[in-house]
């Protein structure tokens, strides 16, 4: 297994995907600051060229780290399913288990990377361009990572499983977006009207991240600020991530190429 | 040491109701080159498939290396190189990134290898040009250096001349024979082409509808593809019976139009001659014949081998 990885490290180093990608979204951040810097000096009593309000635009939408990290997973995993590389280890004795574990070692990896080389970017590109309050908010944007990092991983865990099991990327993505956002949202309505549902899709974090993170430009609420949420933050994730690779294990015991 | 590097019991394969493989009893010692030859359809990349762990078996026994329990089993694979139908590969990479990849993940020490396996494929050259824009051809090869790295024990090749022009086809033949004969590889060979099987196989198995028709040596097949004699006689059956009790023959078939095929034909020419004007019969054409694998596959096939 050990083996494995390292070739698949070889080869994320090697590929284009994580350069882009890591590129785009730095770019993006940076772009944004620009943006932000520019307006501040055009426009009179522009109320947005701050450092406050720049990064709380990530505090208040935890959920994009999620979105971000299984778009990692995905782009780490496509190419050995368009190619028939994994047939390949198959047959050279690493088992399927093996496979998807380190695969998702790799894309943690990966996608940590690209988040540390991200938030640089974007944290100093916002202090040196835009106007910096007396207190940085930069605890609340930290502590925020860490608390939906456990959950973040659960859905790159998810996305590494689908995108093994399904052969079409599509489907893989259908799957993830019914599993993220669309069962958490039947069960919220539900749970309207029948207290289970309301119970159960408490502890689903596209619905606690919707409702327990409220950020605006004089306001801070996050769940994880209390212990209660922390404690939610992470327990989800790591249930996230047994039940994610219980079944991704399961599952691709029986994958045939 | 095992004398085995593959043996199968009934190994069946089932794709929800088509059978792909039924009961499969197929045998490899070591330092064989085994032909696999079959129809497509026949059963030949769900055997190689199902050695190589791409795919479950339904039932049945593998063994690998004397190895036969899961764990083993896997580590058996270790010593393999395989190349089924498409190989696999990173197109964004370069022919020596891609090597490099299957180096490490195959744990093999040393980057002379990668080096090694690309020379004795004719890929050394263009190692540095990316795979995306590799004919059909050079893929072939990319694959079975890929199959060759850390010189594996037992090669599993499908198919391996496909797309392979004719001086490719000459050399990926004598390659195999080099590495069989130099180094003691066993190889399994699946190949539609049957007359370059011919040049190299030590062993066939005869595979159609998913099963196997039969497991024979080259020898074995030289004998009784060798010579067979087509006389057009004046009365086959008289000539059969004067086989028979005179030369204790009883290796013929009886053909239409007068023809009688003596298969298996150890006499020379003159006694098949002289047998029939001993006994005042009348020959009006003696041939001898030598059967190629293809028409020996097509009488098996055909359900006619067991005259032969």
């Amino acid at each position: 297994m050990l083996n494995y990885i390292k070739s698949e490290w070889y080869q994320v180093l090697h590929s284009k995907n994580i350069y882009i990608m890591t590129a785009i979204l730095s770019g993006g951040t940076l772009l944004m600051n620009i943006i932000l810097c520019i307006s501040r000096n055009a426009i009179t009593d522009f109320p947005y060229g701050t450092f406050r309000f720049s990064l709380n635009t990530l505090t208040a939408v935890p959920s994009t780290l999620i979105i971000l990290g299984a778009v990692v997973a995905a782009c780490v995993c496509t190419e050995d399913l368009k190619n028939g590389v994994l047939k390949n280890a198959v047959s050279y004795g690493i088992s399927r288990p093996a496979i998807l574990l380190s695969k998702c070692i790799i894309s943690l990896a990966a996608a940590l990377i690209t988040m540390i080389i991200t938030l640089v970017i974007y944290i100093g590109s916002a202090y040196l361009l835009l106007v910096n309050p007396e207190s940085l908010p930069l605890r609340e944007l930290l502590t925020g990572i860490g608390a939906v990092l456990p959950c973040a991983t659960a859905f790159m865990v998810l996305m590494i499983v689908l995108r093994l099991l399904c052969l079409k990327e599509m489907i893989a993505v259908i799957w993830w977006v019914m599993i993220y956002y669309l069962i958490p949202m039947i069960c919220f309505f539900v749970g309207l009207k029948v207290d289970i549902f309301e119970r159960i899709s408490e502890w689903m974090p596209y619905i606690f991240l919707k409702t327990g993170v409220m950020v605006t430009m004089n306001n801070y609420q996050c769940l994880w600020d209390t212990s209660e949420g922390l404690t939610r933050c992470i327990v989800a994730g790591f249930i996230g991530i047994i039940v994610f690779l219980t079944f991704g294990v399961w599952k691709y015991r029986k994958q045939e190429f | 040491m095992n004398e085995y590097v593959a043996e199968t019991k009934n190994l069946t394969k089932y794709y929800h109701d088509t059978c792909a493989l039924n009961q499969a009893n197929i045998s490899i010692k070591r330092g064989e080159i085994y032909g696999l030859v079959g129809d497509n359809g026949a059963g030949k990349s769900t055997f190689l498939k199902l050695l190589s762990g791409q795919i479950h078996p339904t039932s049945g026994d593998l063994t690998l290396f004397g190895q036969h329990m899961p764990q083993k089993l896997m580590q058996a694979r270790s010593r393999m190189g395989v190349l089924i139908e498409n190989p696999g590969f990173y197109p964004q990479l370069t022919i020596e990134q891609n090597m490099e990849y299957y180096r490490i993940q195959k744990g093999v020490p040393g980057k002379d290898s990668v080096e090694e396996a690309l020379k004795i494929t004719g890929l050394l050259h263009i190692r540095k040009k990316r795979c995306k824009g590799l004919s059909l051809g050079m893929k072939q090869r990319l694959g079975l250096a890929i199959a060759l790295l850390g010189v594996p024990e037992f090669l599993l090749l499908d198919e391996p001349i496909n797309g392979l022009d004719p001086s490719g086809i000459l050399e990926m033949r004598n390659l195999l024979l080099k590495l069989n004969e130099e180094k003691n590889i066993t190889i399994l060979i699946s190949s539609h082409i049957l007359s370059e099987l011919e040049q190299i196989a030590t062993v066939y198995g005869f595979l159609k509808n998913g099963y196997l028709l039969q497991q024979i040596t080259a020898e074995q097949l030289r004998k009784k593809c060798s010579d067979y004699i087509e006389i057009l006689v004046s009365d086959p059956e008289q000539y059969a019976v004067l086989l028979e009790q005179k030369l204790h023959h009883g290796d013929y078939q009886i053909l239409p139009d007068r023809r009688i095929h003596i298969l298996n034909a150890d006499e020379t020419i003159d006694t098949y001659s002289r047998l029939a004007s001993d006994a005042g019969l009348q020959i009006m054409k003696l041939t001898r014949y030598r059967q190629s694998l293809e028409d020996y596959y097509m009488n098996l096939k055909n359900g006619g081998a067991k005259t032969c």
